[in-house]
């Protein structure tokens, strides 16, 4: 195991050797080399896509030379993406459905899961186990009595009725996700807090809430990555131009007769912006949530 | 405000009542999405029906579905496969790389170095590429003729002539393995990431007071602290991956002949190729089974450690 | 804290305003199920048609790939487009549940232009009504580099398969094996494109897969003959004429075909017209068409294509058949690059001369109702014949345990 955890004493620092700069460097270097080549490895698949949307077309299944690499890069397969589809518009009503989707998830994960962690009533087993065994549903084939449920609720071709269903699709695994980080936090500060008198909903978003920080952005981001990925539902929901999501949309490029791999590369490069924008700002938010936590104790 | 003594009663009925409030949100979404389909899909396992008839439509079989499976020798090897490859194969390696990264990214070196943020990014890059897409650009990269990787090796030296690494028996299950492991090794490293940015530092202190090395640490307290965490991880990988259809159906569609085929590809062929929604609803049920039972004997196992804890 | 509320409260009222009507209210909608970029002249035509037509508008609505239970399900909730494209051999799914309007009052009441020489009424055609009408056609046709041909003195494309392995070989031979002669997609799936040669094969040798006797369905082919098309496409694998990572493509349109197209280590392959102009698009060298092996003689290759049904919950069947009508017509042809379904109409366009291939074999082509209707779909027919063939390029299955495999699953699944 290299490097110990960022929490690592930083107290008994005297016990420690001290060392001189350089030798800390080069021992930094033999795990910054094995890391960075890992790192290379993860990027690379994601570069080569990136790559690929500015390649032409005849070339995107090919491999490189080294006088051939950078020649030819164009924009073109943009350029197409967006004469041939709205796809501003579908990156649009995506970020609308996932964002108010995954706030809803996240309120509705925090309150189920505060309530298994810290209580135990009798239903909590049966509780779990529903959570679990949604996970099992094989919706590929049920797909049919969701669809007759939305139409009779009238909630097809509209944000409303997608975003009820990403809402139920994500809240099983959030809120057992949410449970773990809640059951590694110990109850001594949401208890004290309660003998002060506060009510549940007070403690869970003045205490517990910036204690699992690190966890709700966790929920937040896997919650936002399921909806952002989903197509199942959308697809059959969804038939309207104006309503589509970025994955009908991505999908729609793909032809019983011929598939422009470029324009899907362009479309998949775009789609996966959003994500890592959002990501980084939460990253942010992460330091920044972690520093009150602990400012706080 | 009512008098003290009521208050009393009412608080403690409260307190009873809570988790349920709490629950209810979430229980009430669910039930919305799910009720529905789980009652149909008994229904449909006894039935025989076209996904072009409307649900009333079927026409009942009795337990035909689940006894045409009993005999189906592709049936055998394709659960093998859903467990040993599919699931087990990949969840282990997401695990274990899972923890080593997450330590990786907690590492107070890229701390050192300013390369946190940087780090943790690009490792939950893949995450952010749609399924489909990742998978189109892997079969690319893995292209036995031209792709990418296999200049790589041949510039190094390791091959000699293109490697068709999803056409030979004995490189496809590695490739599918890798293209899982690296799509939702993010999942992982974030949840691992969370958990260990949730366990408090004064645990740490306090075991290397009592002089703890890197090693006792990491059993001592850093395990432990991941454990709730790690014990919901792993159930949802394991639920995910099992019921997964994508990775297999886009990269070899169960092929070369059939030695990758999966529970989750021979549900879709039976429903969608043969036009038997029940048949393909009964190896649904089949496989909620196995993974119930799983769950059930997991869940045991798991708050039997931490009630001994 | 409260501005945060007042927020939420909009973003979740956003959506429920949204909700309300789609932007075809009013209009009946038309369906197609080619990706954007390859309808644009067919919502020319579409457009045309509301030009002329204010008082029946129809707006066009794409939703690709092609999802005919999508359209299944609508129907059954009493929903649904007003008009569908469809697939050939979806046609008679949609009639079996009767959520399509027979077509055969109004098409006599009011004729469509050259409806009497429609081809592939037969997979139109469900318990003795026309429940569709045949649109666009297309099949495969051999696309061919001339000059890589012309390197090795081939002037002619090959007339008959023992022929085409011929000429792959000698191409691959004398280019010391720089040149694949002959790529054809090989995998398992059951979209893999082999399914297509595979068929052509077996029809051109007098067999086919299965056969109905009076409503009795049985396997149409001998083992031997099987055994003997199997061995001829696995032949180009062991003998290094066709690469293995072939046997992981699925699509004829696969860049890993175009891009040999384009480079000129690939001779021959084949494709359907849309997928060929895409390929002449990307590809610089000069690309030509010819038909496939014994392409010329009848009922060797197979006719493909897409019809025009009416949902059955379409409130005014007569006005949606008149826009049909226009759809069928020569004019919408003159923008939407298809060939039309009807033997007469494909005369009055214009084709490029690189596509000589499709045209010359288009009226020998024969649709796939020979395994239409039977206790087995097409779609279940190719998986077993894509994955079977699979199992013996990959080394898992000899041609015999292949043959034997298919012949076995096919009396099973025939005889219920």
């Amino acid at each position: 195991m290299t490097g110990a955890p960022q929490t690592a004493p930083s107290a008994p620092t005297a016990r420690r050797v001290r060392r001189s700069p350089d030798a800390r460097r080069v021992r930094d270097l033999l795990f910054l080399v094995p890391f960075g080549i890992i790192l290379i490895v993860i990027m690379f698949p994601v570069l080569w896509m990136l790559y690929s949307s500015l390649r032409p077309v005849q070339e995107i299944s090919q491999g490189v030379t080294w006088d051939t690499l950078l020649a030819d890069l164009s924009l073109d397969s943009y350029t197409r993406l967006f004469e041939a589809t709205n796809f501003g518009r579908y990156l649009m009503n995506s970020l609308l459905v996932c964002a108010v989707g995954t706030v809803l998830t996240v309120c509705v994960a925090m309150l189920a899961g505060f309530a298994l962690s810290r209580f135990s009533f009798r239903a909590r087993p049966a509780v779990m186990l529903v959570l679990v065994a949604t996970q099992l549903l094989p919706f590929v084939v049920l797909i049919t009595p969701v669809y007759l449920v939305f139409a009779e609720l009238r909630l097809l071709n509209s944000f409303a009725g997608l975003i009820i269903v990403y809402v139920a699709m994500t809240t099983p695994l959030s809120v057992l996700l949410m449970t773990g980080f809640l059951n590694s936090v110990p109850t001594t500060l949401d208890e004290a807090a309660r003998i002060d008198g506060a009510t549940t909903l007070t403690v869970i978003a003045r205490v517990i809430a910036p204690l699992v920080w690190p966890g709700v952005v966790t929920v937040s981001v896997t919650a936002f990555i399921a909806m952002w990925d989903e197509f199942l539902f959308a697809q059959v929901f969804l038939t309207s131009e104006s309503v589509k999501t970025v994955q009908v949309g991505i999908a729609g490029l793909f032809g019983e007769y011929g598939t422009d791999w470029g324009v899907v590369m362009a479309a998949s490069v775009l789609a996966a912006l959003p994500t890592i924008i959002l990501f980084s700002l939460l990253q942010r938010r992460l330091v920044a949530g972690m520093t009150a936590g602990a400012v706080k104790e | 405000m009512t008098t003290a003594p009521s208050r009393a009663v009412s608080a403690q009925r409260m307190r009873r009542l809570q988790p349920y409030l709490l629950s209810a949100p979430a229980l009430a979404v669910i039930a919305l999405l799910f009720l529905a389909p789980s009652i149909y899909n008994v229904i449909l396992a006894l039935q025989s029906l076209s996904p072009y008839q409307a649900p009333g439509d079927g026409e009942w079989v009795g337990l035909e579905n689940f006894t045409a499976l009993w005999g189906d020798p592709e049936f055998g090897r394709a659960a093998f496969n859903t467990v040993f490859w599919l699931t087990g194969m990949t969840v282990v390696l997401r695990i274990l790389a899972g923890i080593g990264l997450a330590l990786a990214l907690e590492s107070p070196v890229l701390r050192r170095w300013k390369l946190r943020g940087f780090s943790r990014t690009v490792i939950l890059l893949p995450w952010m590429v749609p399924q489909v897409v990742a998978i189109a650009a892997w079969r690319w990269i893995l292209d036995g003729d031209s792709g990418i990787l296999n200049q790589v090796l041949s510039a190094l030296g390791l091959t000699d002539g293109g490697v068709p690494f999803l056409a030979l028996t004995s490189t496809v299950w590695w490739s599918i393995v890798a293209i899982i492991v690296w799509r939702e090794l993010p999942f992982v490293v974030m949840v691992m990431v969370a958990g260990l940015q949730s366990i408090p530092s004064e645990q740490y202190e306090a075991a290397a007071v009592d002089g703890a090395g890197r090693w006792g640490l990491f059993r001592s307290v850093t395990l432990p602290g991941l454990r709730p965490v790690l014990t919901i991880v792993v159930l949802v990988t394991v639920i995910q991956t099992f019921n997964n259809f994508v990775y297999v159906w886009l990269t070899t569609g169960g092929g070369p002949g059939n030695y990758t085929a999966v529970l989750a590809t021979e549900l879709y062929n039976a429903a969608f190729f043969d036009n038997e929604l029940g048949a393909g609803a009964a190896i649904g049920l089949v496989m909620t089974a196995i993974m119930a039972v799983f769950a059930v004997i997991y869940l045991r196992m798991t708050s039997a450690r931490e009630e001994s804890r | 804290m409260r501005r945060r509320t007042v927020l939420a409260a909009g973003l979740l009222a956003a959506p429920l305003a949204a909700c309300s009507g789609g932007d075809t209210e009013g209009d009946r909608v038309f369906r197609q199920f080619d990706p954007a970029d390859q309808a644009a002249g067919l919502l020319d035509a579409v457009e045309l048609w509301n030009e002329e037509h204010p008082d029946y508008r129809v707006s066009m609505e794409t939703l690709s790939p092609n999802n005919p239970q999508q359209f299944a399900r609508e129907a059954n909730a009493g929903s649904g487009p007003d008009i569908a494209q469809l697939a050939f051999t979806d046609v008679s799914f949609m009639a079996e549940p009767r959520i399509l309007t027979p077509l055969d009052a109004v098409m006599e009441a009011s004729p469509a232009e050259g409806a009497d020489e429609l081809l592939a009424t037969d997979m139109t055609t469900y318990e003795g009504s026309m429940w569709a009408v045949p649109w666009t056609a297309d099949t495969m046709a051999l696309v061919y580099r001339p000059d890589v041909l012309e390197r090795i003195g081939v002037t002619e494309t090959p007339r008959d398969w023992e022929d085409l392995a011929e000429i792959a070989a000698k191409l691959t031979r004398d280019a010391g094996g720089r040149v694949h002669g002959f790529l054809f997609p090989a995998g398992a799936q059951f979209s893999s494109a082999q399914w297509f040669p595979i068929n052509y094969h077996l029809w051109a040798h007098g067999s086919q897969l299965i056969e109905s006797e009076g409503g009795i369905w049985r396997p149409g082919v001998e083992t031997g003959q099987l055994v003997e098309t199997i061995e001829y496409f696995d032949a180009f694998f062991t003998d290094g004429i066709t690469p293995t990572s072939m046997q992981a493509v699925t699509d004829y349109g696969d860049p890993s075909i175009v891009g040999a197209l384009g480079d000129g280590s690939c001779g021959m392959t084949f494709m359907p017209p849309a997928a060929f102009r895409a390929a002449q698009s990307a590809v610089d060298a000069e690309l030509l068409t010819a038909p496939m092996p014994a392409g010329l003689e009848d009922g060797t290759t197979h006719l493909g294509g897409r019809a025009l049904g009416i949902n059955a919950n379409c409130a005014e069947p007569e006005a949606a058949w008149e826009f049909v009508k226009h759809l069928l017509g020569p004019e919408t042809f003159e923008t939407y690059p298809q060939y039309p379904a009807s033997s007469s109409t494909i005369e009055q366009i214009e084709v490029d001369p690189s596509e000589q291939g499709f045209v010359e074999q288009l009226p020998h082509a024969a649709s796939f109702a020979r395994y239409a209707d039977a206790p087995m779909t097409i779609a279940s027919l190719q998986e077993l014949v894509n994955q079977q063939f699979s199992a013996v390029y990959s080394g898992q299955s000899s041609p015999e345990q292949a043959a034997g495999r298919i012949i076995a699953t096919l009396e099973d699944e025939l005889e219920e």
